[in-house]
């Protein structure tokens, strides 16, 4: 039980952390001048990378909406990396290349995505360089918005997007849509603090001579890094004291995952990569030299990791054993059906119930501004489901990742996404 | 960085875990003095009917037998305070003193309906149960399963349930009386005692009136 409240301690300490750093800078923010836009003949030149692998489905619908991106056209490059894709990707995107010359089709071997990132970069010699994956669309204003960012804050290397679920369907999905919105507001908060640590797929863009400096090779600024480019850039940045931005209004809708095994595949990816990449930058851990991050955003995810596996624990073995109780009740007594009498005094009044219900009230603060600074609105449904599934299935994954670091068991999925 | 966020979340976060802790220990304190006031108002019940029995000895059976509904508020309180010892733990002393407190209610009640089980004409079969909770009977959760279940079927089936580990004096009268051994856990039947766990198959023997009665209850429920 003492196990129990410090970890329920410990998220709470963090999420009122955020919630203090939310609102003092937006205090501040709010008694600072509006920055003026700045004319387009000055805008940075941008090279977006399209890393694709048997995208033949979506790569269309990703390129459409990199046309549609209200930018300077001569300031603007799209090049999609077909990184060895057996269906029709590359035929997709040399077409949309001999139509737009914008477009430069490469097509590679199989590699993976860093591979296919570096390709790119070295194809190509704009400011600013960024990355969509073939499974995300981007807002029209999302690289303006993104550019200003770099050219207000010549010290910002990196700017993330907000990140949002397109289209969901079904009730993974919409469980999916709160949670990203969640995140959207984490983001927000960590590059308050200076301590984002992932540069997700979906259109983070960078500055190129940052990510150079920060590599101990041009041609391979991008590594493979557990199969999690993203995390280990974002803290590779981090860990060279260089900074990463992020822009709310600027909106990408990503694809998320249907069904509860593509889910689960993609989060073990996505907390082994975390978990093996924060292993490989661990000098970072609790070092007060890296700020906010290290003694305060890395230790608190580790441990939320960890109190994750530690609570599916818990959970299963409780239910297990309420299962065995309820199969001795049956052998021993037989099966009897009866109507629970309501008596307030059998309502739980546990301090830890309490404690739960205070921190599902700060997630519901966090998803309302959330929508505030994102300028959307977090659907009702998709908040009850993320409430009553999230904690549910996230320690599967959890324990899954925890697991499969433990015995160094790599993910050996090909898919570059 | 800024420490003195870092102090403010401390400040916010240590007063919001202990302003919790303190709601929920004061709703704590008030579910127990709501079963220390249903016990008081049981002892003052059970005083007044012992009050009653010694003063009109000629007092009518229809009454006593009116009276002595006494247990079913017995089986409320077993249940509330096993709750809460389920949500406080076995070594709460307020759950102690008020499971001792129980206890004495359950003995008084039991005397009772003794007295009236020589007075009138009725007899309610009468379980007496020893468990303990210290982890050293496995098969107390059962027995307990067991009995729930004969309580519930038949209205007229008295359980009266103790824990063995309590330090109560008049308990301990009660199991050296009952030859009550270390195994447990322990059932007296009609003056009987059987150490160890007895299925419902071995009640229904030890329990033949039980067995009439549903018996004789059949073909007035088939009549139907």
């Amino acid at each position: 039980m003492t196990i129990m409240y410090a970890l329920l301690y410990i998220s709470l300490y963090f999420e009122v952390f955020l919630l203090i750093s939310f609102i003092s800078h937006n205090k501040n923010k709010s008694n600072q001048e509006p920055q003026a836009s700045v004319h387009k003949d000055c805008l940075p030149e941008v090279t977006i990378a399209v890393p694709c692998y048997n995208e033949e489905k979506s790569l269309a619908a990703t390129l459409t909406s990199l046309l549609a991106l209200d930018y300077p056209e001569n300031k603007l490059h799209i090049l999609v990396v077909n990184d060895g894709s057996i269906d029709e990707t590359s035929n997709i995107a040399h077409k949309f290349a001999s139509e737009y010359k914008q477009i430069t089709a490469l097509d590679k071997e199989n590699g993976g995505k860093a591979s296919a990132m570096n390709m790119a970069l070295s194809n190509s010699n704009s400011e600013l360089i960024g990355c969509l994956d073939a499974d995300s669309f981007v807002d029209p204003s999302a690289l303006m918005l993104i550019a200003h960012q770099f050219i207000n804050d010549s010290e910002v290397s990196a700017v993330t997007p907000a990140i949002m679920i397109d289209n969901p369907k079904n009730i993974l999905q919409m469980m999916q849509r709160a949670e990203y919105m969640a995140g959207i507001f984490m983001r927000r908060v960590f590059s308050m603090i200076d301590s984002i640590i992932v540069t997700p797929g979906p259109f983070s863009i960078f500055r190129r001579a940052d990510i150079i400096e920060v590599s101990e090779c041009a041609d391979n600024v991008w590594l493979h890094a557990h199969g999690t480019e993203d995390f280990e850039m974002g803290l590779r940045l981090q860990s060279n004291y260089k900074r990463i931005a992020n822009e709310p209004l600027a909106k990408v809708m990503t694809i998320s995952p249907d069904t509860l095994y593509s889910l689960y595949r993609q989060r073990i990816r996505w907390m082994y990569g975390f978990l093996m990449n924060t292993w490989d930058y661990k000098h970072m851990v609790g070092n007060i030299k890296y700020g906010n991050i290290g003694i305060l955003v890395l230790p608190t995810t580790l441990v939320s990791i960890f109190g994750g596996v530690y609570v599916f624990g818990l959970l299963l073995t409780n239910i297990v054993s309420y299962l065995l109780d309820a199969l001795v009740h049956v052998y021993t007594a037989g099966f009897t059906l009866s109507v629970p009498r309501f008596d307030w005094f059998y309502i739980n009044t546990s301090a830890l119930i309490f404690m739960v219900l205070i921190l599902i009230l700060v997630l519901l603060i966090i998803l309302h501004y959330a929508a505030q600074i994102s300028h959307t609105r977090v659907r009702k449904r998709d908040t009850a489901l993320y409430l009553l599934l999230y904690g549910l299935i996230a320690p599967v994954w959890l324990t899954g990742a925890v697991v499969r670091a433990t015995v160094g068991a790599e993910s050996k999925w090909k898919v570059i996404r | 960085m800024n420490y003195k966020r870092y102090l403010l979340a401390f400040i916010i976060t240590s007063t919001i875990f202990v302003t919790t802790i303190l709601i929920s220990n004061k709703l704590s304190e008030d579910k127990l003095l709501q079963v220390r006031a249903i016990e008081e108002k049981m002892s003052i019940d059970i005083l007044s009917l012992e009050t009653q029995f010694e003063l009109l000895q000629e007092l009518s059976c229809g009454q006593i037998t009116e009276s002595t509904i006494l247990s079913s508020e017995l089986n409320t309180l077993g249940s509330k305070l096993s709750y809460m010892e389920g949500q406080l733990g076995t070594n709460d002393p307020e759950v102690i003193r008020l499971k001792r407190r129980y206890s004495i209610l359950q003995i008084k009640d039991l005397l009772l309906m003794r007295k009236v089980i020589d007075k009138c004409d009725i007899a309610p079969t009468v379980v007496l149960y020893f468990y303990s909770n210290d982890g050293n009977c496995s098969a107390c959760k059962r027995q307990g399963y067991v009995l729930n279940k004969l309580s519930n079927d038949h209205d007229d089936l008295r359980i009266y349930a103790f824990d063995a580990n309590l330090d109560l004096s008049a308990l301990r009268t009660l199991v050296r009386i009952n030859k009550v051994g270390a195994s447990l856990p322990a059932l007296v039947i009609n003056g009987k005692t059987y150490n160890g766990f007895k299925s419902l198959s071995d009640m229904k023997v030890l329990l033949p009136e039980l067995i009439e009665e549903t018996n004789t209850a059949t073909p007035d429920q088939t009549k139907e």
